[in-house]
């Protein structure tokens, strides 16, 4: 039998055992709820960072297609204007750095950049050949554009306006300097286009050349015939 | 009169000599000792007077209105010695289930001590307009670790292994005397 003290004893103890697991229970309640209440807090920030970073990417997007339409527009104000004047200097010298740059910002965005991709040549007519491959340019740009933001601005050119030649001719750069390389009293500076028959010369001059995804073309240094037409191919 | 005096300055200076352990207190033990060797009315003296000054002398600045309620928390361990003498009194061992007991007892004692000043200081805080969410509120912030662990634990262990043997102890001090 039992005594009466010890049946009150046990009970005691009982009573504290669930006491103390009791208390252990709510302090990791307790702790428990005060995580769950930091992890709403930081989904919370999560869904609002989120909701900023959709917004901003929103917005850098507009900037990146807004950026192309100002390229593509300063580009098209580079081919028409006098290369005399002091905005084709520095229009023309920015605008390869522009376009390397909105290539590296689309790239940041996590998007490609819609580019065409071609291959000039240059030959100095001393043997020294220089090839700029795998080179992108604009959708829309001309062969001179296209010269003129692959060799960073080193083009020297003269502008001539439409009609400057005759009714209904279009304005046309007369290229006089190709990298730093001027033309001289024999020679001239001469564009071609590599198509199925080969080494082509363009009657039209670079700003008529219409570049597009793997257009290969060349500029030349040579001599000419009394016609102007040169004596020597790429 | 005399008993009441040296236990009140007993724990009323424990209590500065403990000042740096927060939750180590002997206050609860000596109030529980009180009530069980001289009586209940002995002990909740003790408990009445020792929380009273040290609600006001403390070095953390006056406990303020919470004082009563920390004083009737206090009472409880005045309860628990009594009923303790009353159930355990005559079979006393230094090392005996009986030490397991006193101190099981004063960790329940811990408990309501806890869980009583939780639900005064939800009183205070949102009178006239408590409830009985707000009271849980203040009873699950209150239990943050390790305030009322330490508390019971200490409780329990001060009354399992320093109780019995000052029980012990006492009456032949007292006889003694």
């Amino acid at each position: 039998m039992v005594s009466k003290g010890a049946f009150y004893g046990a009970v005691v103890v009982l009573v504290a055992l669930l006491l103390f697991t009791s208390s252990a229970a709510l302090i990791y309640y307790n702790q428990y709820q005060q995580k769950a209440s930091q992890n709403e807090s930081y989904v919370s920030e999560l869904d609002s960072a989120l909701s900023r970073y959709r917004e901003l990417a929103t917005a850098y997007n507009s900037s990146l297609t807004d950026y192309n339409r100002t390229l593509s527009q300063l580009a098209t104000a580079v081919a028409n204007l006098n290369t005399t004047t002091p905005a084709y200097g520095n229009a023309s010298a920015a605008l390869a750095s522009l376009w390397a740059s909105y290539e590296k910002l689309a790239d940041f965005g996590g998007r490609r950049a819609l580019v065409y991709e071609v291959r000039m040549m240059v030959d100095f007519g001393n043997g020294t050949r220089r090839w700029y491959n795998d080179s992108s340019v604009q959708p829309g740009w001309s062969g001179y554009v296209a010269t003129l933001v692959l060799l960073d601005g080193r083009l020297q050119a003269a502008w001539y306006p439409a009609g400057y030649f005759g009714p209904d001719t279009p304005g046309e750069h007369f290229v006089s300097g190709v990298d730093g390389v001027s033309q001289t009293a024999t020679e001239s500076w001469f564009v071609w286009q590599f198509g199925s028959g080969g080494w082509a010369q363009l009657p039209t001059g670079a700003d008529g050349m219409e570049v597009v995804n793997g257009t290969t073309f060349a500029w030349t240094l040579c001599g000419y015939d009394q016609n102007f037409n040169p004596t020597c191919t790429p | 009169m005399a008993v009441v005096a040296v236990f009140t300055a007993l724990v009323v200076g424990s209590d500065f000599a403990l000042a740096p352990f927060l939750n180590f207190k002997l206050m609860d033990v000596l109030v529980f000792l009180a009530a069980f060797v001289f009586g209940f009315r002995q002990g909740a003296s003790v408990a009445i007077l020792s929380e009273g000054i040290w609600s006001v002398v403390s070095p953390w600045g006056p406990a303020g209105v919470v004082t009563p309620f920390l004083i009737a928390g206090e009472l409880m361990f005045a309860v628990g010695g009594w009923a303790a003498a009353k159930v355990w009194g005559g079979e006393l061992k230094p090392v005996s289930p009986t030490s397991v007991f006193i101190g099981a007892t004063l960790a329940i004692c811990a408990f309501v001590w806890d869980f009583e000043t939780n639900a005064a200081t939800a009183l205070i805080a949102n009178w006239p307009g408590l409830t009985v969410g707000e009271v849980a509120g203040y009873e699950l912030a209150g239990f943050v670790f390790p305030v009322p662990l330490a508390h019971e634990v200490a409780d329990f262990l001060l009354g399992s292994l320093v109780a019995p043997t000052a029980l012990l102890i006492i009456p032949k001090l007292r006889r003694g005397a």
